[in-house]
């Protein structure tokens, strides 16, 4: 299975580990704001650079990815094959004078 | 600059040393900026033009220091003309209270006055080399034996991240109106005739309160900067507006991290960082300071970073095998 997101160079992530980790924090307003008992149920990741972060919430990478401290390697695949410029008419024949 | 007396201070750190218990007399602390004499020889009154610099002040006065146990002489005593680092607060030893940090501080005249029964009275004036920046407590000085993070600590948890939106050096913006159109242009108020500048730049995220149109724009916005005083953000209003108000939820010129430990034992690695995040979830690693390890001093650091610093602000602290840590984090936006 391919990765599509990746933690960029001197970046380092902590984030809810899970939907329903997500969803504690989605309902109390943030992170800082869970209760004890649901921070007691919630669980999270460290992944650091060059690390797959595809689980994150989608609203987090939309942050981190606009600013480039996460990279989306599905937008950035390199061109395998680069494009070739053939030579024109004209300078073939320049080439065979 | 002002003037304190030694007990307002609660966190008074130099270099790891925390010299607060110490103070007992008065210490006078601030920056100043720096002019220069410019009216003419023949002119009847003093005129001063300011030179864009500011210079750091701090001072302690009169503290009483033992001199075979008390920390302060290795702080300040023992060795002058090193460059120090400083953490002054006197709002309380507090996570999201305010402190000053002084960076290349050096005490520049320790002054003896006197000394009885193992106890020194000094004088010690620094003179500060570099910069001087108000910043927010973002960990408060206090001891860890296992892993910390300060976001973690739940609802009305003292150790709770730093909200910026609340902070009160995060200046409240008055808007004049903002258009029917989607998206919203928001146009500011003015003083005097003039049109107050908003200071943003695009892709700054904005929090609104207060806002009469409809739909209203309260809450986080991204802005999108149109000129100065005008911006527009991603409403589609119909019902025009003609109040609110909003501030800034990042910053976006980077800031200093000051980190001071002053007791350190047991771990053979201790990681501490400042994590940034702009929705209260997900969080970034913001400053990183070196592990401490197996050797320790006291231990002082000043890192600057540069671009976004996000609204919310934690302490994390990742620590391997089992001892104490006593740190002070804190942070200064640009």
């Amino acid at each position: 299975m391919s990765i599509r997101y990746i933690v960029a160079k001197g970046q380092e992530f902590v984030y809810p580990a899970d939907p329903a980790s997500w969803k504690l924090i989605q309902d109390a307003g943030g992170w800082s704001k869970l209760s004890v008992e649901a921070n007691a149920l919630m669980k999270h990741k460290i992944v650091k650079e060059g690390g797959d972060c595809s689980d994150m919430d989608a609203s987090s990478l939309a942050i981190y990815v606009a600013r480039g401290w996460i990279i989306d390697t599905f937008a950035s695949v390199p061109t395998l094959i680069p494009e070739i410029e053939l030579p024109t008419e004209s300078l073939v024949e320049e080439e065979g004078v | 600059m002002a003037k304190y007396a030694g007990t307002q201070f609660n966190v008074f750190l130099v270099d790891g040393y925390n010299l607060a218990p110490s103070l007992s007399e008065a210490v006078t602390m601030g920056k100043e900026s720096i002019t220069q004499q410019t009216n003419a020889f023949n002119a009847t009154s003093e005129e001063h033009t300011p030179l864009n610099l500011e210079k750091g002040v701090l001072s302690v006065g009169n503290g009483f220091f033992d001199a075979v146990t008390d920390p302060i002489h290795g702080a300040v005593g023992s060795s002058q003309g090193i460059s120090r680092i400083v953490c002054a607060a006197i709002e309380d030893n507090i996570i999201g209270r305010h402190f000053m940090g002084f960076q290349g501080a050096i005490d520049s005249k320790f002054e003896l006055l006197d000394s009885r029964d193992g106890l020194v009275r000094a004088n010690v004036t620094y003179l500060i080399s570099g910069n001087v920046e108000e910043g927010i407590i973002v960990q408060h000085l206090t001891a860890y034996t296992a892993d910390w993070d300060t976001k973690t600590g739940g609802a009305g948890a003292p150790d709770s991240p730093l909200d910026f939106t609340i902070d009160p050096q995060n200046r409240v913006m008055e808007i004049a109106s903002n258009s029917m159109a989607n998206p919203t242009i928001v146009t500011m108020k003015t003083f005097n005739g003039n049109p107050i500048p908003h200071g943003l730049t695009s892709t700054d995220l904005v929090f609104f309160s207060g806002s009469n149109s409809t739909p209203t724009l309260n809450g986080s916005r991204v802005a999108t900067v149109i000129s100065p005083t005008t911006f527009s953000v991603p409403v589609n209003v119909s019902v025009a507006g003609t109040l609110g108000s909003f501030v800034r939820e990042n910053s976006n010129a980077g800031g200093v991290g000051y980190l001071q430990v002053t007791a350190y034992s047991g771990f053979t690695v201790c990681l501490n960082r400042i994590m940034h995040s702009a929705n209260d979830s997900a969080y970034a690693a913001l400053v990183s300071f070196a592990d401490l390890g197996v050797t320790y001093l006291p231990t002082k650091a000043r890192i600057a970073v540069v671009g976004t610093v996000d609204r919310y602000l934690a302490s994390f602290g990742d620590v391997t095998g089992s001892g104490s840590v006593t740190v002070f984090m804190g942070f200064c936006r640009n």
